[in-house]
């Protein structure tokens, strides 16, 4: 099965590059896959789960990361089994970055994967639409955290966020939106923070590019693990209330 | 191959099914004709650990005519659907499309209310319960409550039931008028999934359609509505060129997943021949 995925995102291309080569920032966007250990730089071992009603496949395996930075290409091939069967998947996913138009640099997916085992001997495209949705929300979510980590503004408009009309501080926010399992900043970098997004922290920020890198990541991160959490609980509730 | 081990239960009401699923979790899952749970779970793609039969529970095995809707107990066989005077009658669409699920041991065993709670897009009844905008009685530890078919497909092998719920009824509506319905069904090998299914059910009002309902089988991850042959069908007089016009839409917005004796092109290809000749069974137009 092969697919090609693309997105454009508003960052230089260097950013944009230095997020793809980072196993530990891609990781979290493959949905149901987790590192269990890093072999070295380049090499991880991992875990993949999915999941479809009563249907469980897990998978585990290798896998490597060999990007060029002459040509901008990050080459990612998986090898795994079934935790429990005799079948197998393997894929190589090429990511290309290039500069598009308008200072927005352009990405671009390309999958192949073959999956062999039980799920095959049903003949029907299951294994394809599995695999496409998940090409396809990895895609997405890069997107995503490549945008947030560029623009990291009042959150507002993804699924299941609250929107706050006071102009507050991401610090702040975490705090607000899911105050039990977010970590609280650490108090020296949260000042820091305050005191420079201070400036940017109304309803529509400019864009800001001069924030050292470290610094915005932590911020980010926890964001994106409190956005998610806070976003899939409300997906659930939703689907509790509203059964039409 | 052989499931892996589980425990086993089988209840004599539905209070006590809705229990047993509670006592036991995530891992619990309902047993209905079995059809499609225990291939999964031979194949180990399922393994839950324990099963709840709701095969000894007498009271969900009913077809009653509710003067606008027969209501169908969720554990009656396809077998009986197939059989049913009041259904070949009122909602041939149903009759029909039972009787050619499977094979003869499939129908005797497998249930309305099994197959459409196991969500696969490739089983013929789900989409003939989209075409037909049935509802879904489901009963849980917080009550009844009513799905429409609409809402209930949600991803493969995926819907909108809560953990510990049940579905104990399906309600489909019937139409005004004469049921001008029909299902067609195309696989390569007898008693194989359709590679591409179509289930159809016009209303006619005076000779114009007043309502077209066009459901896929098999071409996405859920039963998939041709809306835009229903559009084409809409308020048009039922002849043959309508009929031919509209079915060339029918592969409209498709983004059909390929398979191994399927490419996408095929299956749109056939999305469109077999809603023509679906639309010519219902309507009678050649």
């Amino acid at each position: 099965m092969e697919f090609t995925n693309t997105f454009d995102v508003q960052a230089p291309l260097q950013v944009v590059w230095d997020f793809m080569v980072d196993a530990q920032e891609v990781a979290p966007c493959v949905p149901g896959a987790q590192i269990t250990e890093t072999l070295d730089e380049r090499h991880f071992k991992g875990m993949m789960k999915i999941k479809l009603g009563a249907v469980q496949m897990t998978y585990r395996g290798e896998l490597e990361m060999d990007p060029d930075e002459g040509a901008r290409l990050i080459s990612l091939r998986a090898k795994g089994s079934e935790v429990r069967g005799s079948g197998g998947a393997s894929g190589t996913v090429t990511t290309r970055v290039t500069e598009g138009s308008d200072g927005m640099t352009h990405v671009e997916i390309h999958s192949k994967i073959d999956v062999t085992g039980r799920v095959a001997q049903f003949g029907r495209g299951i294994m394809q639409d599995v695999s496409n949705r998940l090409i396809k929300e990895f895609a997405k979510c890069l997107e995503t955290k490549l945008h947030d980590r560029l623009h990291p503004t009042v959150p507002s408009g993804a699924q299941g966020d609250v929107a706050t009309s006071a102009p507050a501080t991401e610090a702040e926010i975490v705090r607000e939106t899911k105050p039990s399992s977010a970590p609280t900043a650490p108090p020296a970098s949260a000042g820091d923070a305050e005191a420079r997004r201070t400036p940017s922290a109304v309803a529509a920020p400019p864009p800001r590019t001069s924030t050292p890198p470290a610094e915005l990541r932590l911020q980010n991160l926890i964001l994106d693990i409190t956005r998610t959490r806070v976003a899939a609980g409300l997906r659930k509730l939703a689907s509790v209330i509203e059964p039409k | 191959m052989i499931p892996p081990a589980f425990d086993y239960a089988a209840p004599s009401s539905v209070d006590e099914a809705i229990r047993l699923l509670q006592e036991n979790g995530d891992d619990a899952k309902l047993l209905a004709g079995g059809h499609s749970l225990i291939p999964l779970m031979k194949l180990r793609l399922a393994a839950p650990s324990f099963l709840v039969d709701l095969g000894k529970i007498s009271e969900l095995k009913y077809i009653r005519d509710q003067g606008d809707h027969a209501a169908i107990g969720a554990m009656t066989t396809h077998r009986t659907l197939e059989t049913s005077q009041l259904l070949r009658e009122r909602l041939p669409l149903v009759a029909q499309a039972a009787g050619m699920v499977g094979d003869a041991q499939v129908r005797n065993r497998g249930t309305f209310g099994g197959t459409v709670a196991h969500a696969d897009p490739a089983s013929d009844l789900p989409a003939v319960l989209k075409a037909l905008r049935g509802e879904i009685v489901a009963v849980g530890p917080n009550g009844q409550r009513i799905i429409a078919a609409e809402n209930f497909f949600q991803d493969i092998w995926t819907n909108t039931l809560d953990a510990n719920e049940i579905i104990t009824e399906i309600r489909v509506p019937y139409g005004r008028g004469r049921p001008a319905q029909a299902y067609e069904k195309f696989s390569i090998r007898a008693s194989d999934w359709a590679l591409v299914g179509v289930a159809v059910d016009v209303e006619r009002d005076n000779g114009s359609i007043s309502r077209a309902s066009i459901v896929l089988t098999n071409v996405g991850s859920v039963p998939v509505r041709a809306s835009a042959a229903e559009q084409a069908l809409q308020g048009q007089q039922a002849s043959a060129d309508v009929l031919h016009s509209a079915a060339e839409r029918a592969s409209e917005g498709l983004d059909p997943s390929p398979e191994l004796k399927a490419s996408p092109e095929y299956k749109r290809h056939l999305a469109r021949v077999l809603t023509r000749r679906a639309l010519q069974a219902a309507l009678q137009l050649g």
